[in-house]
């Protein structure tokens, strides 16, 4: 998803005043929420608050943890602190997974924007275990959604949690870092990761703590960075990472699984969702090209079913994103701008795609942005 | 007015702006009367009707990046146009001063908005009125938002214009769109490395003449989106040519010719 929970639920994105009239906006870099007993959106709907009855860093791990990060993490501590306190003797409830290959579990996101009813989970998240290891791909889009996905790996496997991959910066992909401090994984991100946390951590985990409190989550920075390609080894079965171009976003992160050929695609690809654009749309088209030469029998998609055949999907992301830009180019070329973009850009995607009103607006104003730029005189 | 309004401004930094989605008509109007008095101070402001009108999104797209434009009645004789977004940190977007090479028809331009806000446009008449409008956005967080992650290829094409216009018909005004690429940074977004906000660095002046004739000189301020875009028509004088001065708040000075449309 975008910059993400965003539009509706956040203020950060604006693109429709449902969540926003409830919500107004947090006030720069204010890290704690002025009202925390109010809740924003489904606030009269029973609140799902799964929570791990071992949860309990203690103030040293929290020290080790998140004293030599950054403010973001430091945020982020505050908001554990808490956590801890007042949810420690909560257990977590273990998120539904599908396996569409042996050994690798997907959990599929909801296809709404993120409120406290649905903890964010709103992304697909999971895990894939290996002989020795078990690497988490996404820890998810709260400390809650989170502690969920980490109930559902120990559901499964008794292997340690080595690895928790972040496949990029959006809040329902990241914010449930916080989760799986305790088993003390590898963190690993894109190289651009940390510089995206340190921009816009505070202001994510600001929002959501705004949703959800404590639940909220936070981002945590990577312990190791992709810049091209590396590999981990799960025992016997080995993970590929690769890093991407500016294209969803700026910090795109993929993972092939070679033992069951699954390609994890994360945000480069949506299904049903309509693809939210915070990075490149000229960069998601060439890193979808790029991405199609890979070989494999299915992908899981960032929104969409747990899996697909590969390559499906591709096709309408593609055609989403050209139609995008080439609308944009044509209001451009015409002597047009950022207002005349809105009526007509996509225009002909509407009724293929889930959300398409929330997303599509914001989406023409980043291509606009960035295609106005593409030729300068 | 000039530099005396920034300053009085400058107070309202530290007024928080009502949490918007609960503000309601009257701290409206207190927050416009604060804003009004630094700004205009014993001056009487009327409401401009049909001679001011502001048109904006319902929903903006992005809150970073919300397109204003201001119809103007050239019958007027407008002089300067000032633009505030009320509830922003900084409310003030700009002052325009118009020259005697524009035509005061419209001015269009993009804006940060915090929170669900009014914006307010003053136009000040050649005989000394105070012309005002108001128009209400649903928007929010696009004064703390981070900026766009498009910060390194801005950087790297800091100061570079363009210019789009319409081909004219002979001898009437140009309606154009002058894009100045620059981050326009206004303190309140945070940096990569996540200990410091980014220092506010944003355009302060920005000239338009042609033939040597003023069409405006903007002094602008944070509330101005990214790659700021302003929008304005404009009659070629002497040899028909446009010259851009651009000053950011770090004194970087850039300048831009752009050669005369031919048919």
């Amino acid at each position: 998803m975008l910059g993400g929970l965003c539009v509706k639920s956040f203020a950060a994105f604006n693109n429709g005043p449902i969540g926003l009239r409830s919500l107004a906006a947090p006030r720069p870099f204010q890290l704690v929420d002025q009202q925390p007993g109010r809740r924003s959106c489904g606030e009269n709907r029973p609140r799902v608050i799964p929570t791990l009855a071992s949860w309990d860093p203690g103030e040293n791990e929290m020290r080790r943890t998140f004293g030599r990060r950054n403010a973001a993490a430091i945020a982020a501590g505050g908001v554990l602190a808490s956590l801890v306190r007042s949810n420690r003797a909560r257990a977590a409830v273990a998120a539904d997974m599908a396996e569409p290959a042996p050994g690798l579990f997907v959990r599929v996101g909801v296809t709404e924007d993120a409120t406290a009813a649905n903890i964010d989970a709103i992304a697909n998240i999971g895990f894939v275990v290996g002989r020795e290891a078990v690497a988490v791909i996404d820890p998810g889009g709260s400390l809650a959604d989170g502690l969920a996905l980490r109930a559902a790996v120990l559901a499964r496997t008794s292997l340690p949690i080595r690895y928790v991959i972040v496949t990029h910066i959006h809040p329902d992909h990241i914010l449930g870092s916080p989760a799986f401090v305790q088993d003390k994984p590898v963190f690993i991100g894109h190289a651009a990761l940390p510089g995206a946390i340190a921009e816009r951590g505070a202001f994510y985990q600001t929002n959501m703590h705004t949703l959800l409190g404590d639940d909220g989550g936070a981002a945590v920075m990577p312990d190791r960075l992709v810049a091209t390609t590396d590999t981990i080894d799960l025992g016997g079965r080995v993970l590929e990472l690769r890093a991407h171009g500016p294209a969803h976003s700026g910090s795109d992160l993929t993972v092939m699984d070679r033992a069951t050929s699954t390609l994890w695609a994360a945000d480069l690809l949506f299904e049903t969702r309509v693809p939210s654009l915070d990075g490149s749309v000229r960069g998601w088209l060439r890193e979808l090209t790029a991405l199609e030469a890979t070989q494999a029998a299915r992908v899981i998609p960032g929104h969409g079913p747990a899996s697909m055949p590969w390559p499906d999907g591709v096709a309408d992301v593609r055609r989403y994103l050209q139609t995008l830009a080439g609308d944009v180019r044509k209001v451009l070329d015409s002597g047009g701008e950022l207002e005349d973009a809105v009526s007509v850009a996509a225009q002909t995607e509407r009724g293929r795609w889930q959300l398409f009103d929330d997303y599509n607006p914001h989406n023409i104003a980043h291509a606009v942005h960035e295609l106005e730029w593409e030729n300068p005189l | 007015m000039k530099r005396a309004l920034w300053t009085a401004l400058a107070v309202l930094l530290l007024a928080p702006a009502a949490r918007a989605a609960d503000e309601d008509a009257a701290e409206q109007a207190q927050r416009w009367e604060l804003i009004h008095n630094a700004a205009f101070a014993d001056r009487v402001l009327q409401d401009a009707g049909d001679a001011v009108q502001i048109a904006a999104p319902d929903r903006a797209l992005d809150a970073a990046l919300v397109p204003i434009t201001i119809k103007l009645d050239p019958s007027k004789h407008i002089v300067t146009l000032s633009l505030f977004v009320d509830n922003n940190p900084s409310p003030l977007v700009g002052v325009f001063h118009f020259g005697s090479a524009i035509s005061t028809d419209q001015i269009k331009t993009r804006v940060r908005v915090d929170a669900f806000t009014l914006i307010h446009a003053v136009a000040e008449t050649a005989d000394g009125q105070f012309l005002t409008a108001s128009h209400y956005v649903k928007a929010a967080g696009g004064c703390s938002a981070p900026s766009s992650g498009q910060s390194a290829e801005i950087l790297a094409r800091i100061g570079k214009m363009q210019l789009r216009r319409e081909r004219p018909l002979e001898g009437a005004a140009i309606p154009a769109q002058l894009l100045i690429s620059h981050p326009n940074y206004n303190g309140m977004q945070m940096g990569v490395s996540g200990t410091n906000l980014i220092p506010a660095r944003y355009l302060e002046n920005v000239s338009v003449k042609t033939g040597g004739v003023t069409v405006f000189e903007l002094e602008s301020s944070i509330s101005l989106s990214e790659d700021p875009s302003i929008g304005f028509t404009y009659t070629p004088a002497g040899d028909g040519a446009v010259e851009i001065v651009a000053q950011d708040s770090t004194g970087a000075v850039f300048k831009r010719h752009f050669d005369p449309l031919t048919n």
